[in-house]
């Protein structure tokens, strides 16, 4: 086959339990709980109070143009997952013709903070009270733009908007585009801001925990919602090696499917999460016995980890329960379409460090989710292959399997 | 060898009426003009016409009843109309193999405003859980494969006014891809107050109420919305081939450049809408020559279609831009629908071998130096045809399409 390899070279990631992609794995691998009492919002009059935040636009924190200040929050959390990004991977010294440049971003809500403080003037005062200049910023492809703006660069941009799945969807969208050889980089996953929108709806559903995300225990009771961005640099490993560029894992598949049943529940056999993990594994040629550990997506729901459980089971069989599988969002909640991309992100430090960040917040084990989720402390495990589920609002599922490049 | 993807259907709900032929005699020259619109008043608006889509006949349904807001109710009609379109049960394919990609940007504006109307009047905790599935933006998509049972890949570009064109390409590489063999690729957009009175009071509206959207000409004031719903039904040239199937068109090759200016704006130096189509003619093999037709992005904005005025003449040539019908004048800017119907015109076109009339057109200027077509006229010899999708932020998309 001609088609290039995909690489990891550069991240940048955002999160409430640490700014920047050392402190977030740091923040990981002490097993930091980043939920909180909501400061963005008077929660007084919601069944919860919790959730979680971040607390700056770390290297952005002062420094946009004009322009760029003007944006949303959900913008400037994914200007700033780039720019760490673009930084880390050394791309900055280095010539590529910006036309061979893209970027792919995953949003939830995208700027629903702009319409929701908007959508609060409509309805108190009518057209009179909206602010054109604002509102400007709401539709989400500015998202994409303000990303490929902030870089200058001249390639595809995407901005896709597959709810809680869609930093995966992003990353398989541009490791597609890299291998099709329409671009040699690509910046690709995530970014969601703290949503009032989110945070009432998911509340709306009764989903919502009001202490802590607790997934995989039987004693858990929803998830947190929360924030965040995450973005890397992909590149062809030729151009990679080309420049020397350092690598930190490879994009080996990302197998997208629907489970076409339900607006919100997830199907009740995992229809969508099996086949795509079935459509990962095949994509990428593997054994079952080559993954080395699962990113769940674990959301803390009742229905999603047993779901999810059931799932992996059907596709892994008794491999299952030899798999160290976590999940991320019992530390930072739900940061909705930045959750697969910050998972990507802990996924490429894990094969990088060889350690697993554990599940926090896991006392009670529930016979029906009964594989080993890494409790409460992160674990020493040489990770060569590691896969990442993330599923979404209207079925959407997706799984990214990423794996040490020089793993032959 | 690489693989021939070609459209075997259309789907479309527009303001023009339900399916592909009501959408093709507008094109060609039934009157057609702009409403007031009947599901929210604009009288007390500076500008006050729409394309509004009356009804969806209930043949375009698969079900009885399609649940949710009308963004998702287009979705599904046009997947499904496309695919009787291209002679096929929809029931008696491989849903594994069948994927879905939407344009869809503003989709959820209605449901948002209902959502926090609720909250406000009532308190967060009479929020609707019911109405909240609806705010998300991939609700059209996914509606699509809850109704029709698709699994292959289901996926949400919110590119705005080219995310229909960019959602063709994702569906056009998926199938590159061999990720599935059938793909539902298309755009929808649904009219609301909310999303009017947006557009209006960014000053894109033609004013008054007249509203009339005159693409490349001299007295354009300003574009005039209209709403729908387009998808194709794309497969290999094999697929189509094995089931005797007669395509309607071929896809040769898309490409999207961002044109990176310092604020969000067209660029007036057409840089990244000239490289859009230069790449796509590269990626397509074709030479300018070979262009017989440019289905245009314009709409009657002024920088929009002074932009792609520009462009045109950088990559054709002051004299030799080949004909150009701007079919936003007929239909309306559908937003993150335009692109699919452009590319279901384009395809028809094609097919038909005819070319539209552009609406409204008297003489060039105000920075404009093209003449579209103006009076549909039979053409036997059409080759290929080029299809522009611009974004307010940035994003220009241009993708070739041959007979097939």
């Amino acid at each position: 086959m001609s088609q290039p390899r995909v690489v990891v070279t550069g991240i940048g990631a955002l999160s409430p339990i640490g700014v920047g992609k050392d402190a977030f794995w740091e923040g990981l691998l002490r097993g930091e709980n980043g939920i909180r009492e909501i400061q963005v919002m008077d929660t007084s009059k919601h069944r919860t109070h919790r959730g979680g935040e971040v607390r700056s636009f770390g290297i952005l924190e002062d420094r946009w143009t004009a322009e760029e200040h003007r944006l949303g929050r959900a913008s400037k959390l994914a200007i700033a997952a780039s720019r760490e990004a673009w930084n880390d991977s050394g791309l900055a010294g280095v010539k590529v013709p910006p036309r061979r440049i893209g970027v792919a971003c995953g949003t939830t809500s995208g700027e629903s903070q702009i319409f929701e403080e908007e959508v609060a003037e409509f309805l108190d005062r009518g057209h009179e009270g909206l602010n054109i200049n604002r509102l400007e910023y709401f539709p989400v492809d500015v998202i994409g733009s303000s990303i490929a703006r902030h870089l200058g660069v001249q390639g595809p941009v995407n901005t896709l908007t597959t709810a809680c799945a869609a930093g995966n969807y992003a990353i398989g969208c541009a490791a597609d585009l890299l291998r099709s050889g329409a671009v040699d980089v690509m910046i690709a996953g995530g970014a969601d801001m703290f949503s009032q929108t989110a945070f009432t709806g998911f509340n709306s559903l009764l989903a919502v925990a009001p202490e802590c995300c607790q997934p995989f225990d039987k004693l858990r009771r929803g998830m947190l919602v929360s924030e965040g961005a995450a973005m890397l640099t992909l590149e062809t490993l030729p151009h990679a090696e080309r420049r020397g560029s350092h690598i930190y894992a490879e994009v080996l598949a990302c197998g997208i499917s629907n489970d076409a049943h339900h607006m919100t529940a997830p199907h009740p056999e995992g229809l969508g999460a099996v086949t795509a993990m079935h459509n990962a594994l095949r994509e990428s040629g593997l054994k079952l016995e080559e993954i080395d550990y699962i990113s769940a997506h674990g959301t803390g729901t009742p229905a999603n980890d047993k779901v999810e459980t059931l799932a992996i089971k059907k596709v892994f069989g008794a491999r299952a329960y030899e798999i160290p599988m976590s999940s991320i969002k019992s530390m930072i909640g739900h940061t909705m379409g930045a959750a697969s991309a910050l998972e990507a992100v802990a996924c490429a430090m894990a094969i990088q460090h060889r350690v697993i960040p554990p599940t926090i917040n896991y006392r009670n084990p529930d016979p029906l989710c009964d594989l080993d989720y890494v409790p409460n402390e992160a674990r020493n495990h040489p990770v060569t292959v590691a896969l990442s589920n993330a599923f979404a609002f209207g079925g959407n599922c997706s799984t990214l399997i990423l794996a040490n490049h020089a793993r032959h | 060898m690489t693989k021939r993807i070609v459209v075997t259907g259309i789907g479309a709900i527009s303001s023009a009426g339900t399916g592909v032929d009501a959408f093709w005699d507008a094109l060609v020259g039934a009157s057609h003009e702009p409403q007031f619109p009947v599901r929210f008043d604009t009288q007390a608006l500076d500008s006050r016409r729409a394309h509004e889509v009356r009804e969806i006949e209930r043949t375009a349904l698969p079900v009885r009843k399609v649940a949710g807001e009308r963004g998702m109710q287009f979705a599904v009609a046009c997947a499904y109309l496309a695919l009787k379109d291209a002679k096929l049960e929809f029931d008696a394919l491989d849903p594994e193999r069948v994927g879905v990609v939407y344009g869809s940007t503003l989709e959820a504006v209605r449901a948002l405003t209902e959502f926090h109307r609720r909250v406000s009047k009532e308190g967060p905790r009479c929020a609707d859980p019911g109405l909240f599935p609806n705010t998300g933006m991939s609700a059209a998509a996914c509606q699509v494969s809850i109704s029709l049972g698709y699994r292959a890949f289901n996926t949400t570009i919110s590119n705005g006014a080219t995310a229909g064109l960019d959602a063709i390409i994702y569906g056009y590489n998926m199938l590159l891809a061999d990720r599935a063999d059938f793909v539902i690729a298309g755009g929808v957009y649904p009219l609301c107050y909310e999303s009017f009175l947006g557009y209006m009071l960014a000053g894109v509206l033609s004013p008054g109420d007249t509203g009339i959207a005159r693409p490349f000409d001299a007295q354009r004031c300003g574009t005039v919305l209209g709403e729908g719903g387009a998808a194709l039904l794309l497969e290999t040239y094999e697929s189509a081939m094995a089931r005797g199937v007669k395509p309607l068109a071929e896809i040769k090759g898309g490409a999207s450049v961002f044109d990176p200016t310092t604020k969000p704006g067209y660029g007036l130096q057409a840089r990244g809408a000239t490289a859009a189509m230069q790449d796509a003619l590269e990626r397509s093999s074709l030479s300018v020559k070979e262009i017989d037709l440019v289905v245009a992005n314009a709409s009657g904005d002024r920088a929009a279609d002074c932009m792609e005025s520009r462009a045109l003449l950088n990559v054709f040539g002051k004299s030799d831009v080949p004909a150009v019908t701007a079919p936003k004048a007929t239909i309306g800017e559908c937003l993150s629908a335009s692109g699919a119907f452009h590319v279901a015109a384009a395809a028809l076109a094609l097919s038909r071998s005819t070319i539209p009339a552009t609406m409204n057109f008297e003489a060039p200027g105000k920075g404009c130096r093209i003449e579209p077509i103006r009076q549909t006229v039979r053409n036997d010899s059409l080759r290929n045809a080029i299809v522009n999708s611009y974004g307010y932020l940035g994003i220009n998309t241009s993708l070739v399409l041959a007979a097939a």
